[in-house]
């Protein structure tokens, strides 16, 4: 009972934190709810899997109200109500492989009704439990470990590269830069991405200049004009789409577009806590619209009452921009991205 | 071998189709060919096998645009062979076929209900929306859009040589949707207005292209250059082991001709009925199997082929 | 018509007319269009032109060989001498602080100044004025090229003014001052009021009921096209895009907010955001340089190329007193350094002409590829 009201404060004060935006940045926000899940999971007993399920999808609808442009926290919960999926299925899996087989594929028309019946033989609710937090645990682990996101990285960079990025707010990217640097010798351009993140532009290029790395602030305006001379554009993300799109920080659907106008590559960096099951069917409600005061100076108080002014957070990215995703689990192209998606993630969680 | 058979495949394929309008030829293919499992007896699996492969090249040379009608027979086929490898009580599974049969053309049917249920977000208020042609799939999608208070429009081609437009028009009416009917000579002229393209397919390639009603091809490409999005909706059982690269490639049609004489009347009709769209013009296949990029129809057909 | 000629012969007929159209071009002491070398001297960042007595740095202190821009000249401090004209001083005070901006501005201003120069003009005992206004001229024109690059307008309208001179040759003082200055009133109002004027004509037939125009910075000729169509009547709206350091589309938006028309501000990294709202891009241009390409601020590129990326018609208003002969196909090889900003901060870049869906000028409107082609007419005029 007190470790039931223990977790509900729990619950209660993260829910505050992401209202408050007290807890941003894709990778702490899935990290955060990863940590939360486990001890809501460890909180209670489950009779059954169903019951488990349906617990923390009414949890991720609350988080998921709470701040409904932090994507990481569903796609979090998504993983792991697919691995509460697996978990369960375990027993039933070895009776009806075949079933399952067929509906997921082509051969879905010729399955014959009655062959594969769900099993009711589901795990006991202590091992189901503890197979589940196992599962969390494993989740937590490769969210904190962007090595493999860095390795694969690695090689795709050569000496005297010119690379250009422009999201400065990246901490991936600082930490993959500062990695690759112990390795190659590279120029980094960093967009100004006026006027969000001219604080982050600033100080993600001071520290890789502290690390030796030759870095240069753009003026966002700038980008076309110097694409010739860039090698490669790295991007990361705050959201990868099922159609293998991107939601980024406004600042980088424009650079993205010169690069491809340009045919320079452009490599895409997103921890798998950054995939998601939506199609941007709806890019505009994606799309975090931010502080206008941003744009113009609140001295210019008379000139804003008469102005629309439009600050948009973010951009959308298509598919046909990006060159290659590199996710935790390696490199894929965009138009792969369903797939891994799917392996992700069960479609009966789309909605929570 | 079973010349002598009084079972006739083709007229079982075509009295599948007659009997219902909804019926996908390749789902009355393979229905044709359980109705001859049940009728054939085979002796041993070798048997069985070169009974269901003769039967089903029968049916395809016997009609003239036999690509849709394969994808179910050869998918069919392709069942049978694995299900007799993989388990030991094949007879079991083929008196379930058998029994089943009539519940394939459901199933079917369920595929385009979850079709038009996977579409559904893709059909927002506000959409100017071209049709190509008439479809089941796309009917059924903005069927359920319209019940779901969705407001849109449509633009439906004529769609000649088919000419199924009026059809689908008169039916999308009926439905309370906005349609406008168009001459397959305008789509140039309407597409800067349009937001996306909808399409069904008769089948689809290895490579995610799609074979479908003549004029696809060119309305896909017209979209295309406009950067508007096109839908191909398709139940996996169309997906079909084809890679086309171009339209001449589907050697079902006869060809235009070229004369100098005004003898032979024009008769659009004698032309080829279907043609290819290439998969780079594709933006997503909307499948009972999930909404998929192009390449994600061969990884399918690779499951089943070489799986 | 040389069907019938041999290639040798066909050559020697070419060579026969390139020596003389050299002839007459020497003759001419340059045309409207400008010959490429001039247009190369007065944006010349490579080559270190003659910049009269001020200082000689070859390389910017802090030289760094991975900044895309460190080739540029860095600006020089602007020195005065005794026969300067204090309007020319500070016309080139003010263009450096960017105070007077704009290829349309700098040229009326600078004008303006040299009006004020010929008024105030002493011919040396012995001389006249039609005699030995061209020097005094050029000394003048250095310490505005000290100022800032000249732009291309500014440039062709000197060249003009140059040649206009030998009008005046055998004038009394009294006379050539009087005529020269009426000349530059006329001129100015001719390939620049005038020519705008035509072009907000043209313009005004792209803005309809219920569209969306997107301009980017300032641009005097959008201005006016954008007024003309508020005064018609058009109920329509405007989305300026602007971008740091210069803030121009800020001047554009308060303009457009004084006409009452419905105005959006953004800044450029929202472009492709709206985009899918707007019907129209309108832009004003530095210049068209001769392979079809525009040379105009810096983003002008990114707008044109978002909104090719959306079949969205890009148009370029453009005067062809801001036509250049020179030839350009990177904005590394000419650009200009804004001053007192980042190492980084160029003034231009270079838009391609696949971007560009029709160039309006005051002889019409065409294709960004028809450039070169009235370039070569306006040259066979003046032969």
């Amino acid at each position: 009972m007190s470790a039931k009201g223990d977790i509900n404060v729990q619950i209660a004060a993260f829910t505050a934190q992401l209202q408050r935006r007290e807890i941003s940045g894709s990778r702490a926000v899935a990290l955060a709810t990863a940590h939360l899940i486990s001890r809501f999971v460890s909180s209670r007993r489950w009779p059954t899997a169903d019951d488990l399920i349906n617990q923390v999808k009414r949890l991720g609808r609350e988080l998921e109200k709470a701040q409904p442009h932090e994507l990481a926290c569903g796609n979090i919960i998504r993983r792991i109500l697919k691995s509460i999926r697996t978990v369960d299925e375990t027993v039933e899996l070895v009776e009806a492989v075949d079933d399952r087989e067929r509906r997921s594929s082509m051969f879905g028309i010729l399955s014959v009704p009655g062959s594969g019946d769900k099993s009711t033989d589901h795990m006991r609710s202590r091992d189901l439990k503890a197979a589940v937090i196992e599962d969390i645990q494993v989740l937590i682990e490769e969210i904190g470990n962007e090595e493999p996101l860095q390795r694969v990285g690695t090689e795709m960079i050569n000496d005297n590269e010119v690379i250009l990025t422009p999201c400065p707010r990246s901490v991936t990217l600082l930490d993959f830069f500062l990695k690759v640097a112990q390795k190659r010798s590279f120029t980094v351009l960093v967009t100004e991405c006026y006027p969000n993140g001219v604080e982050d532009a600033k100080m993600f290029a001071e520290r890789l200049t502290k690390a030796g790395i030759r870095t240069e602030i753009l003026p966002d305006a700038t980008v076309n004009a110097v694409m010739s001379k860039v090698s490669k554009v790295i991007i990361s993300p705050r959201t990868v789409l099922a159609n293998g799109g991107v939601i980024a920080s406004s600042g980088m659907a424009l650079p993205c577009l010169a690069a491809k106008n340009f045919n320079k590559p452009v490599l895409v960096f997103a921890g798998s806590y950054k995939l998601s099951l939506l199609y941007p069917f709806d890019v505009e409600r994606l799309i975090e619209v931010g502080n206008s005061g941003k744009v113009i100076d609140f001295a210019d108080a008379d000139l804003m009452d008469k102005l629309e002014v439009t600050n948009p957070l973010c951009d959308y990215l298509g598919p046909e921009l990006l060159d290659i995703i590199i996710t935790t689990d390696g490199g894929h192209p965009p138009n792969f991205m369903y797939r891994i998606v799917l392996d992700n993630y069960s479609t009966q969680d789309q909605i929570l | 071998m079973d010349d002598d058979m009084p079972f006739d495949i083709k007229q079982t394929y075509l009295k599948f189709l007659e009997e219902d309008p909804q019926l996908t030829m390749p789902v009355a293919a393979i229905q044709s060919l359980v109705a001859l499992l049940a009728d054939a007896q085979p002796k041993t699996s070798a048997e069985l096998i070169e009974v269901l492969q003769e039967a089903s090249q029968t049916l395809k040379d016997s009609v003239p645009n036999s690509i849709s009608l394969s994808a179910g027979s050869d998918l069919f086929l392709r069942f049978v062979v694995r299900n007799i490898h993989d388990y030991s009580d094949w007879e079991a599974c083929k008196r379930n076929l058998v029994e089943n049969g009539r519940t394939f053309a459901e199933r079917a049917k369920e595929s385009r209900s979850l079709i038009a249920r996977l579409g559904l977000p893709f059909v927002r208020d506000n959409d100017i929306i071209l049709v190509h042609g008439r479809s089941r799939a796309v009917h059924q999608l903005l069927e359920l859009a319209a019940s779901k208070h969705v407001r849109f429009q449509v633009y439906v081609t004529e769609a000649r040589v088919c000419a199924e437009g009026q059809i689908a028009a008169a039916a999308f009416r009926k439905l309370g949707i906005p349609t406008c009917m168009i001459p397959d000579s305008s789509v140039g002229y309407v597409i800067p207005k349009v937001h996306k393209v909808f399409l069904g397919a008769e089948g689809v390639a290895e490579s995610g292209g799609v074979i479908n009603q003549i004029g696809s091809s060119q309305v896909v490409m017209l979209a295309h250059q406009f950067k508007k999005p096109v839908f191909v909706l398709a139940e996996s059982h169309k997906f079909v082991r084809l890679f086309p690269l171009s339209s001449d490639d589907l050697t079902t049609e006869t060809p235009y001709t070229f004369t100098t004489t005004e003898t032979e009347e024009f008769d659009p009709a004698n032309g080829p009925q279907i043609d290819f769209t290439p998969h780079k013009y594709i933006t997503a296949l909307i499948t009972d199997l999930g909404v998929l990029t192009p390449s994600g129809v061969s990884e399918e057909l690779i499951k089943i082929w070489f799986g | 018509m040389s069907k019938d000629l041999t290639p040798a012969q066909a050559k020697a007929l070419k060579k026969q007319q390139k020596q003389a159209q050299r002839a007459a071009r020497k003759e001419q002491g340059g045309n409207v269009g400008g010959a490429p070398q001039a247009s190369q001297q007065q944006h010349g960042s490579r080559k270190h032109t003659a910049v009269g007595n001020v200082g000689q740095s070859s390389a910017p202190e802090t030289a760094a060989p991975d900044r895309p821009f460190a080739h540029l000249d860095q600006h020089k401090p602007i020195v005065s001498a005794a026969d300067i004209h204090p309007a020319i001083l500070n016309l080139a005070l003010q263009m450096r602080r960017c105070n007077v901006l704009g290829s349309t501005q700098r040229c009326v201003a600078m004008m303006e100044a040299f009006s004020k120069v010929i008024e105030d003009y002493q011919s040396p005992p012995g001389t006249t004025l039609g005699r030995s206004l061209a020097a005094h001229l050029s000394r003048q024109i250095e310490v505005l090229k000290v100022g800032r690059a000249l732009s291309v307008s500014q440039g062709n309208a000197i060249r003009w003014l140059k040649q206009h001179l030998s009008a005046v040759l055998d004038f009394k003082d009294v006379a050539a001052k009087e005529e020269l200055q009426l000349a530059i009133k006329s001129f100015v109002r001719e390939r620049l009021e005038v020519a705008a004027k035509v072009i907000v004509k043209s313009a005004g037939t792209h803005i309809r009921n219920g569209d969306t125009v997107l301009t980017f910075g300032h641009s005097s000729v959008v201005y006016q096209t954008l007024a003309a169509a508020r005064k018609e009547g058009k109920e329509f709206s405007v989305i300026c895009v602007d971008t740091p350091p210069l803030f121009e589309g800020k001047r554009s938006a308060v303009e457009l907010v004084e006409l009452e028309i419905p105005t959006s501000y953004i800044l450029i990294s929202a472009v492709p955001y709206l985009l899918d709202t707007v019907t129209t891009v309108m832009v004003g241009a530095h210049a068209m340089v001769s392979n079809g390409h525009l040379y105009s601020r810096v983003g002008t590129s990114l707008v044109a190329m978002a909104a090719f990326d959306r079949n969205i018609p890009m148009l370029v208003l453009c005067e062809t007193l801001k036509f250049s002969e020179r030839i350009q196909l990177d904005a590394f090889s000419v650009n200009e350094m804004i001053p007192g900003e980042g190492p980084n901060s160029v003034f231009y870049d270079l838009t391609d002409s696949k971007y560009i869906s029709k160039v309006i000028t005051e002889v019409g409107a065409l294709p960004a590829s028809s450039v070169p082609v009235i370039l070569r007419e306006y040259k066979t005029q003046q032969v």
